[in-house]
């Protein structure tokens, strides 16, 4: 009898010391990732954060692991990876807190990555679930970029406003910027996209005229000279009896300066049109950091 | 009793943490496959290069791992050279072979994949006997030995599932080598010489011919004009005359190189075929 229970006592003591064992292990693992990071060493940290997912049994130590993991991945700029990586997490069990950094992370590496559909609809499960929660106000600089990034102006024009106007510290600097930039997403401020069917359009019946609604004039007053000097070489060319010549040569060049120039009215239209809506969205994404930094110095 | 219970227990404990070292390897090696299945190939070698195998069998799965990684990262020379290290006693030596072999074929060494495919000692009935016949016979038509490759396809079974549309795919291949027309780069030349633009035509290249000759018999024609209405000496001609001439001369030696271009494309796109048709199979049976 006395033996069973010393047998019993010292597997009860043997395991006790392999369940704080795992709890323990788990720290150390952590404190070595976390440690790595901090070295600036995200390679190696991330590999060590995906191995305490790997190994450890507990829902919690996971969870924590693979959202440090992602903030490794973000250091690194992989945010499409951290953004897929994170969704392993999405049905765990932990505390409200822990989800809504889950969910911030995910919707902030899905607008980085260049995926706004995504960064939008998880900003949205954001509010749906999280609407009460004190740090809210951390997605709104996301939530805003990514209305910008979509052209969806009206969206962002309300959620700025809501933005600065229930911050805990709207102060005057941020209401002006506020101002400014409702007035720079005014309908008649934003850049209205030149199109390349209607630039090849003009080109056809009027040469240059197609690189001027481009926003091209000396490119397209230079292809006109161009089509008129080949005009006139084919007309100088048959005035002297050259026939052929002034088919070959003179029309020749004349039907490669006016279909290159339909050709290069219709790029320049769609070139010119991106660039101008991307400077157009930087300097509204640069007013919107300057609203951020505003509430941010209250 | 008691202490003799005591000591057993102590024994036990003490066995099962002398063998812990060598399960965290095992564990590592489980991590690292863990880390391939998730793509993360960067990762898993960076693992594996830090696993200290402790027996043969975790060094060739080390080996096996590695090489494995590194073929999916497209990196075939030191992929199939580590493939080549893992040992005969493993359950991976078989794929690593065929794997290695098929690396360097790819990376045109189909000596050394034929010299490691016959060092198989396999049973021509079996699936991977059959397996060894038929890549053996790839590298026949890569390296374009057809007599070698008609004997290796005199065995073809046509009776395993992971290849049979495989063998018939190397058939097709072999006849298109067989009757791929051998043009010459000198008739071709030639033909350019006496019609501008044929001997584009010769080759394949259709419009590039009939769009060559346009453009060289429209500067002919400019040249003629102005021979005809300024005569020889007119610099209006001299000058149109050589330009024309300049391009007449290039598309002579354009319809050249474009019989060498035309074969060196028929060659590479056939070659990927053969690999491509010798690389479904490894993939069907070993995985």
């Amino acid at each position: 009898m006395r033996s069973t229970s010393v047998f019993c006592l010292i597997c009860i003591f043997l395991c006790a010391t392999h369940s704080t064992d795992a709890a323990s292990k788990n720290d150390t693992l952590f404190q070595t990732a976390d440690s790595l990071f901090e070295a600036g060493d995200y390679f190696v940290a991330s590999i060590e954060y995906e191995r305490i997912y790997y190994f450890s049994e507990d829902p919690r130590y996971r969870f924590l692991a693979n959202l440090h993991k992602a903030r490794a991945l973000k250091q690194k700029g992989e945010f499409a990876r951290a953004r897929n990586d994170l969704q392993r997490s999405v049905t765990a069990r932990v505390e409200e807190e822990l989800r809504f950094q889950l969910f911030y992370e995910m919707a902030f590496c899905a607008y980085m990555s260049g995926d706004f559909s995504d960064a939008l609809s998880l900003i949205r499960q954001i509010h749906h679930y999280f609407g009460n929660h004190p740090d809210i106000g951390q997605i709104y600089l996301t939530q805003a970029l990514t209305y910008l990034r979509l052209e969806s102006w009206d969206e962002l024009r309300n959620h700025a406003g809501h933005w600065v106007e229930n911050h805990e510290y709207a102060n005057e600097k941020a209401k002006e910027l506020l101002k400014a930039l409702s007035a720079k997403i005014e309908t008649e401020n934003i850049p209205s996209p030149t199109e390349p069917k209607k630039a090849r359009m003009w080109s056809t019946f009027l040469p240059g005229s197609g690189h001027l609604y481009a926003g091209e004039p000396a490119w397209g007053a230079l292809n006109a000279f161009s089509q008129a000097f080949s005009l006139g070489i084919a007309g100088v060319l048959i005035w002297n009896g050259f026939y052929i010549a002034a088919g070959t040569g003179g029309l020749g060049m004349f039907q490669s300066f006016y279909f290159g120039g339909i050709r290069q009215a219709g790029e320049l239209a769609e070139r010119n049109s991106r660039s101008e809506m991307e400077q157009f969205k930087n300097n509204v994404a640069h007013l919107l950091f300057s609203i951020e930094n505003a509430l941010k110095a209250r | 009793m008691r202490l003799f219970s005591i000591l057993i227990l102590f024994c036990f404990f003490g066995l099962i943490s002398t063998d812990l070292n060598a399960g965290d390897k095992t564990k590592e090696l489980d991590f690292a496959r863990h880390l391939i299945n998730r793509n993360e190939l960067n990762e898993a070698l960076f693992v594996l290069e830090t696993i200290e195998p402790q027996s043969l069998s975790m060094q060739d799965s080390v080996f096996h791992l590695s090489g494995w990684v590194l073929y999916r990262q497209m990196k075939l020379k030191p992929s199939a050279n580590l493939l080549l290290k893992v040992s005969e006693n493993s359950p991976f030596y078989l794929k690593s072979r065929f794997f290695s072999a098929y690396n360097f074929s790819h990376i045109n060494q189909a000596q050394k994949a034929e010299e490691i495919l016959y060092g198989l000692k396999l049973d021509a009935k079996t699936m991977h006997g059959s397996m060894q016949n038929f890549q053996l016979s790839g590298l026949a038509l890569l390296n374009r030995d057809f007599d070698g490759f008609e004997k290796r396809a005199e065995k073809f079974t046509g009776s395993f599932h992971a290849f049979v549309s495989e063998e018939k795919n190397m058939h097709r291949h072999y006849q298109r080598l067989a009757n791929a027309p051998n043009r010459s780069p000198f008739v071709a030349g030639l033909l350019s010489t006496a019609i501008p633009g044929l001997g584009k035509i010769y080759a394949g290249k259709t419009a590039e011919g009939v769009v060559g000759f346009l453009y060289i018999a429209a500067m002919g024609l400019t040249a003629f004009d102005f021979y005809r209405g300024s005569g020889p000496q007119s610099a209006l001609f001299i000058s149109t005359a050589s330009i024309a001439g300049i391009f007449y001369i290039g598309n002579i030696w354009g319809s050249v190189t474009t019989v060498n271009r035309q074969n060196r494309e028929f060659n590479h796109e056939i070659n990927q075929r053969i690999l491509f048709d010798m690389h479904i199979p490894l993939r069907n049976a070993f995985n």
